[in-house]
């Protein structure tokens, strides 16, 4: 039996493109399952819609504002914590609640319908926290 | 002889096998789906665990819930904003007043705990609530005679509940509040309604009350770390939820209400419409929402051994943890947790 030599094989444009593409399918379905195995990362919701997350592992001040562009609060991320500094809210009860840390947990602020939430932490699953 | 031609046999067998390869695990990949609501004066979550190719489906199961859950707030709270049924029937108390099945099934299960708890745990209370809630706007401390006389002379074993045709009937002088029921009780709802719909795998956190159906597929357990009643960034422990399980904390952490910087519980004795605070926080884990919800605030109400014998008469499997306002944390010997390594509480 003859096998082709691999130092025969000659490889056009075609397959080059075909290569390419199917790397780069690997890479984003790698990305797309892996997500969820990073570091800690802060959800920031108003009113069920994700504004943006963050990660909890970079101090920063993150401002959550409204759909509008007006402040409703001033959240700042710190040694692995988040935790509200400031809320036009009447009872400020979210900032009463503290700074949070553990996957799962959250601060919320019912007058500005803002969730503010833990995901992902590498270090152990945690599905739930009980407050 | 066979010649192998190495091109052909790529593009025939090795992409569309990658390709399928791909969609497969896209299709079949293990995801969390979860929505946040503001229920039952409180956030509910609910996170349903699937396969990605049902999606849309789990998303449109979750808001279903939702509107179950929503259900039974707007048939069981007893502020005047509803016109859900227990509001109704407060307005109609004297009389027998057609209600759901949702009413009759909570109130026949949380009334007789006025007898086992000795009259601690009531749920006609809501007079009680709300002379405490109109004295913080005011600032002035309800006085022991105010708390007792909000009572009212009637207690939950003067109400009527005629199961066969769906009618209850409170005494004139007694309005009800489910503040200690009804959310636990809607964990019940959701899951029967989870259920009926087919999902196997959901964990639903009501804040102070998590009930666990099924379990994730690479163990047999969800885990839920118990926060810290004095630091909210920090755990006691994990506990492992398995099916069918739910847990509940009543605290005095929490919620409560503030007359001259000095700090009330919302959990108020059935005998004397005074706030109790015997402990900083107390956990039950058993198999039933509505009695988690019902024994988390009536063994807050009661001493240890007190709650022992609870425990002993509705023989019902239940274990409990307390943590005492000196510290101390006291378990039943059936229930687990991984205490965290760092946490401040000696056990006992």
């Amino acid at each position: 039996m003859n096998f082709p030599k691999i130092t025969n094989i000659r490889v056009n444009k075609k397959e080059l493109l075909i290569v390419v593409i199917l790397t780069m399918i690997a890479l984003i379905s790698f990305f797309l399952f892996r997500i969820s195995g990073q570091g800690a990362m802060v959800e920031i919701k108003i009113a069920q819609k994700l504004i943006g997350t963050y990660d909890l592992s970079i101090d920063q001040e993150v401002p959550i504002l409204d759909d509008k562009g007006n402040l409703l609060m001033i959240s700042v991320i710190k040694d692995g914590m988040i935790k509200v500094v400031s809320s036009n809210c009447p009872d400020k009860i979210c900032i009463d609640e503290g700074s949070i840390n553990l996957a799962g947990q959250t601060i919320v602020c019912l007058p500005n319908k803002v969730v503010i939430k833990i995901i992902g932490n590498n270090d152990e699953t945690i599905d739930g926290v009980l407050q | 002889m066979l010649i192998v031609n190495v091109k052909k046999i790529t593009f025939i067998i090795l992409i569309p096998l990658i390709i399928l390869t791909l969609l497969y695990f896209y299709i079949n990949h293990n995801i969390t789906v979860s929505q946040t609501q503001f229920l039952m004066n409180t956030t509910i979550e609910i996170k349903l665990y699937g396969k990605n190719i049902d999606k849309q489906k789990l998303e449109k199961i979750i808001n279903n819930t939702f509107d179950v859950i929503k259900e039974v707030e707007d048939n069981s709270t007893s502020y005047n904003e509803y016109t859900g049924n227990a509001a109704s029937l407060n307005k109609n108390r004297g009389s027998y007043y057609q209600v759901n099945q949702e009413l009759i099934d909570q109130l026949s299960i949380s009334a007789p705990f006025y007898n086992l708890t000795g009259g601690e745990f009531n749920i006609g209370l809501f007079r009680t609530v709300n002379l405490w809630r109109d004295s913080v706007t005011t600032n002035t401390l309800p006085t022991k005679e105010q708390a007792l006389n909000s009572l009212g002379a009637s207690t939950p074993n003067d109400i009527f509940i005629d199961v066969f045709n769906s009618r209850i009937k409170i005494p004139p002088d007694m309005e009800i509040d489910l503040g200690a029921v009804s959310k636990g009780y809607s964990l019940d709802e959701a899951v029967k309604f989870l259920k009926h719909s087919g999902i196997n795998k959901a964990l639903i956190n009501a804040g102070g009350n998590i009930l666990a159906l099924g379990s994730p597929d690479d163990r047999d357990y969800y885990t839920i770390a118990v926060q810290d009643p004095h630091n909210i960034s920090r755990m006691i422990g994990t506990v492992k939820l398995k099916d069918n399980q739910v847990i509940a904390t009543s605290g005095s952490y929490n919620r409560y209400y503030e007359f001259d910087g000095k700090k009330y519980s919302h959990i108020f004795s059935g005998t004397s419409g005074y706030p109790t605070d015997l402990y900083k926080s107390v956990t039950v884990l058993t198999n039933k929402g509505i009695i988690s919800d019902i024994l988390s605030t009536s063994l807050f109400l009661l001493s240890i051994e007190d709650g022992e014998k609870l425990i002993s008469k509705i023989n019902y499997p239940v274990e409990v943890l307390y943590v005492t306002n000196d510290d101390k944390i006291i378990k039943s010997e059936g229930f687990e947790i991984e205490f965290s390594q760092d946490n401040q509480y000696k056990s006992e």
